[in-house]
């Protein structure tokens, strides 16, 4: 626990890259993985207006782009942040998701 | 291997549908000597009697977590047992390296695993070995035909054992075909003299020495074949479970694999009974083991070799009411993202 502001450490997720199942590849760090993690977040969040960032390496800050900021402990409880503060939905087996999703890969590909 | 996980108590669950024969395997148990440090815990005493020493009963109090998915829900009777136990042992009033939960003949084992793997204090200090389903040679068919919970049963468990095979053996090729579509890969055991109970409960899933093995029986059970259904009634208790084998050539990038599963499982993991196999992943030699149930996944594990010569990432869903192919296209469009520029 930080002596300063009583945070816990950060909490394990099975889907960390860093966790201890993958070992940290050369000139890699936990942060800059959790930072690579954010990106690919934040692109897929962008498509419905939301966007997250870290909070103290431990957390991401959840944003809806209204004003209405939300904490979420792990990538699990984005999806429950996002579903408390409006009635977007980033269902993976939605058609309509997957072909922006498609088509703004293709187009970053390019 | 998680260190802790070393020094955690195992806990086997034993479930089975209504009669068959889950209080029998566990009687057959616990008279050999290397369960004398078995703790058991039942959710009601059944008409087969146990003695046995040390035996703990629970109360069904549940309680439903934010997502509303009962397979989130934390058997609040379960942690609270499993903490006073522990306190038990650590004041030398009782001892016990292992315990077995006996659930009921109608119970959804999801939640029990929930709360083992993911109730606070108590992940710390058990860890869940298996899942073992009892299935009855006489009614067995009949259960799985017409009992959801039974299909359930078998789909969420790690192995399966027939019992009264004594009585009737008739049914047993049709049985384990069942047994097979509803969770391909289960390994499937006759309650009989070659049986091996003790090698069976000791059988850890997570135990890296194990995983090899494990994950080979997942994926040589299908073969070449790539879909099984399972077609039954629809109906609220009777819905159709069906599983499929994901092959995926392209190498997988786990931070999107991670994103996207996390997606599927908050959108889908009540239809998502069981996601178990092997990934080939971008930067790693040797495959991942993932293995989930429901909206949990375990820790996934880096295996220390291929089980052969196959380097495709292989997955086994088990679901309902999802079409197979929704899943797959949707991960090769997730994939595609690790090569996108961010910036």
């Amino acid at each position: 626990m930080c002596g300063l502001c009583g945070l816990l450490g950060p909490e394990t997720h099975w889907s960390d890259t860093s966790g201890e199942f993958v070992p940290l590849r050369k000139g890699k760090t936990r942060l800059s993985d959790r930072s690579y993690q954010l990106q690919i977040l934040n692109f897929i969040l962008s498509q419905n207006g939301f966007s997250a960032s870290d909070w103290q390496g431990a957390s991401y800050l959840v944003s809806n782009g209204k004003g209405s900021t939300e904490i979420a402990s792990h990538v699990s409880a984005v999806w429950s942040v996002i579903e408390n503060m409006g009635k977007q939905s980033f269902d993976p087996l939605n058609k309509d998701f997957l072909n922006k999703i498609s088509l703004l890969t293709s187009e970053k590909q390019k | 291997m998680k260190q802790e996980h070393k020094n955690s108590i195992p806990i086997n669950v034993i479930t089975g549908f209504l009669g068959s024969g889950k209080t029998s395997l566990l009687r057959d148990l616990l008279k050999l000597k290397s369960m004398s440090n078995t703790l058991v815990l039942v959710n009601e005493f059944g008409e087969v009697g146990l003695d046995h020493e040390m035996i703990e009963h629970l109360d069904e109090d549940t309680v439903l977590l934010q997502s509303g998915c009962v397979c989130c829900t934390i058997r609040e009777d379960l942690t609270s047992t499993l903490l006073e136990i522990l306190d038990k042992k650590h004041t030398k009033k009782i001892n016990f390296t292992r315990v077995i939960l006996e659930t009921t003949g109608l119970a959804d084992p999801s939640p029990i695993i929930y709360s083992i793997c993911n109730g606070k204090i108590i992940k710390n200090y058990y860890r869940l070995s298996n899942v073992i389903t009892t299935v009855d040679a006489i009614n067995g068919i009949f259960h799985m035909d017409n009992n959801y919970e039974s299909k359930k049963q078998i789909a969420v468990s790690d192995r399966v054992i027939i019992t009264k095979t004594d009585l009737s053996k008739k049914n047993l090729p049709e049985m384990v075909g069942k047994i097979r579509n509803l969770n391909p890969g289960v390994p499937v055991s006759y309650n009989d003299k070659k049986f091996s109970i003790n090698k069976l409960f000791k059988e850890d899933l997570f135990s890296i020495d194990n995983k090899t093995n494990e994950v080979k029986k997942w994926i040589d059970s299908e073969g070449d074949k790539t879909e099984h259904r399972h077609v039954h009634d629809y109906n609220r208790h009777n819905e159709e479970i069906y599983s499929f084998n994901l092959t995926f050539k392209e190498k997988i990038n786990w931070t999107t694999f991670g994103i996207w599963l996390t997606m599927l499982l908050h959108y889908h993991g009540e239809n998502i009974l069981r996601v178990k196999g092997i990934l080939n992943i971008i930067g790693s030699k040797t495959p991942v083991a993932i293995h989930g149930v429901q909206h949990l996944i375990h820790q996934p594990m880096h295996m220390q070799s291929w089980p052969d010569s196959n380097r495709e990432s292989r997955l086994v869903f088990i679901l309902k009411n999802i079409d197979s192919s929704d899943i797959l296209k949707s991960l090769e469009i997730f994939n595609k993202l690790g090569g996108i520029n961010t910036e």
